[in-house]
């Protein structure tokens, strides 16, 4: 598994305050990886950061090549997708695919075509004509259409509503996925995606403050929930968190083994969106 | 040539219209004006065959009369574009950043220079020529529907190949020599469209204004201001231009504004 991102004390600073502060991570191939965090967390400078939309201190490798110095290389080989509202209102569909066409060597025009001929936009459709889910689905149309090695996507389904939501991921996931491709996705919506990423980075305050495969999750932490005799002797063995649901009481653990917790209750592994909030409550404490 | 600059200055027409439809509406207005005078003028002189015995009743001035005449056509249309061509220079640079849509043409690997280069291109280079070509057009319809209209007409005026010839190198030259005249002009416009966060036109005034206004109170005199009076003049002769080596500091002046354009489009951040 070779990096497809590569960041070494990537630090980025701004005015008044410290956007990232020494951030470490890889993303290797073939990966879905989740940017979680809250709102200023530092999820969007780092995509910049990573895209060469803004200049950084610290190293950074994006497929091999370094994003301040060779953006435009770089970008033959990298799609973005900014919210849905970034498409000018003034460009029709037919100028669009002309545009991108025109510009990246790796589109393919009948792919984009295609794809569209399944929706209700239309050639001579302008973007300002279109329906939030249809730009998404213009935007989503151009960049399957481009033999990308890496997707960046910062919270492309803010403002759509629940159908569009969920055909936006299900297309990307169906036709876009495959070997050799990698995604790098930020969102509120945590629980809406969480089932399709691989591995999760939680960023806070400019930190990475947890980067792991999913399937490791449980590795490390653990929810049981627990009856309301045994909060007790389960809170005797320091779980981080813990919330009640419906008058059962749920507990997070991290680091303790599942044997000695399963006789307080039912076990299993905490949902990233759980995790997420639990970890930023103890961030914050 | 790269084959994406075909592409970006395609871009640049598809947003801002105004750019080509202006211009061929005030063409449109001339072709029928010419019309209606070339009728005109066949109804009035219906009867009258002129010959090189009416020559001496117009005669000729000093001037060239095709010059005059694509002068005449020239003034409008050029007036007409030197607005568009502004506030498209105003634009081009604080359009996509207010509609945030500068995410989505940075996300393509187009370089912060291919597209500010293209965007000077078409604001100063392609669009004059097109205008400078429709002009001819105009022009040359004109002459036919007069000839049309009146047989002989070009008799009459006393015009030969030679005044032809030189009409289209003159006005060629000034239109070549005020291009580059312009060209720190234009590089202004678009810095100010480049650093504005709102009203690029104010950014591009009120820096020259305060300057002059600077001047005039505490050393009451008004150099800046002719200087800047001065960089407005079209240039109207090519050969008397291009020997002023205040012509080729404005073009220094040009390209390192744009390079200051390039670098704020590559490394700006407030999207």
């Amino acid at each position: 598994m070779s990096a497809v991102i590569e960041a070494r004390g990537l630090s980025k600073r701004y005015k008044q305050k410290q956007a990232l502060v020494d951030v470490n991570f890889t993303v290797g191939e073939g990966r879905i990886v989740g940017l979680i965090g809250r709102n200023g967390a530092g999820k969007t400078t780092a995509l910049k950061a990573v895209l060469g939309l803004t200049p950084y201190d610290g190293s950074l490798t994006v497929l091999g090549r370094d994003p301040s110095r060779e953006r435009e290389r770089m970008l033959q080989s990298v799609s973005f997708i900014a919210d849905v509202a970034v498409l000018p209102k003034w460009l029709k569909v037919r100028n669009a695919i002309e545009y991108v066409a025109g510009v990246h060597p790796g589109f393919q025009r009948e792919r984009a075509e295609k794809f569209l001929a399944s929706t209700d936009v239309r050639m001579d459709h302008k973007v300002r004509e279109l329906s939030k889910g249809m730009v998404t689905q213009l935007h989503l149309a151009l960049v399957m259409a481009i033999r990308a090695k890496l997707l960046v996507l910062d919270e492309p389904t803010l403002g759509l509503d629940l159908l569009v939501r969920r055909s936006f991921y299900d297309t990307l996931l169906n036709d876009y996925m495959d070997e050799g491709r990698t995604i790098l996705v930020t969102t509120h919506q945590v629980e809406e995606i969480e089932h399709i990423l691989t591995d999760v980075l939680f960023i806070e305050q400019g930190r990475i403050v947890l980067d792991s495969p999913i399937d490791e999750l449980g590795d490390r932490y653990t929810q049981v929930f627990v009856k309301p005799d045994q909060v007790a002797a389960a809170r005797a063995l320091k779980p981080f968190h813990e919330r009640s649901v419906l008058g059962r009481t749920v507990l997070f653990y991290e680091g303790v083994a599942r044997e000695s917790l399963e006789s307080l209750g039912e076990v299993g592994t905490p949902g990233v969106a759980d995790l997420f909030v639990a970890r930023m409550l103890k961030e914050v404490a | 040539m790269n084959p994406q600059y075909l592409t970006l200055v395609k871009r640049e027409l598809w947003e801002h219209r105004s750019l080509w439809i202006a211009p061929l509406v005030v063409a449109g207005i001339f072709l029928i004006l010419s019309v209606l005078a070339g009728i005109a003028a066949g109804v009035h002189f219906n009867n009258v065959t002129f010959g090189p015995g009416h020559m001496g009743g117009l005669g000729r001035g000093e001037q060239n009369p095709v010059l005059v005449g694509i002068l005449g056509m020239a003034g409008p249309l050029f007036l007409v574009s030197c607005i568009t061509i502004v506030v498209y220079l105003l634009d081009c640079l604080y359009g996509e950043r207010k509609d945030r849509s500068i995410l989505f043409w940075k996300s393509l690997p187009v370089s912060d220079a291919h597209t500010v280069l293209s965007k000077f291109a078409v604001g100063m280079v392609i669009v004059p020529l097109a205008v400078y070509l429709l002009t001819l057009v105009c022009h040359a319809f004109m002459g036919v529907v007069l000839s049309l209209g009146v047989p002989g007409f070009n008799k009459l005026v006393g015009v030969g190949p030679g005044d032809w010839i030189h009409a289209q190198g003159r006005f060629l030259g000034m239109l070549v020599a005020s291009l580059l005249w312009y060209a720190p002009l234009g590089a202004w416009y678009m810095l100010a469209s480049v650093v504005a966060r709102r009203a690029p036109i104010l950014w591009a005034s009120m820096p020259l204004v305060a300057l002059g206004v600077i001047e005039s109170i505490f050393f009451h005199t008004r150099y800046f201001w002719k200087f800047i009076g001065l960089r407005f003049q079209p240039q109207d002769d090519f050969l008397q231009a291009i020997v002023r080596p205040d012509l080729w500091l404005g073009l220094v002046a040009a390209a390192g504004i744009l390079y200051m354009v390039i670098r704020l489009r590559r490394y700006r951040d407030d999207t």
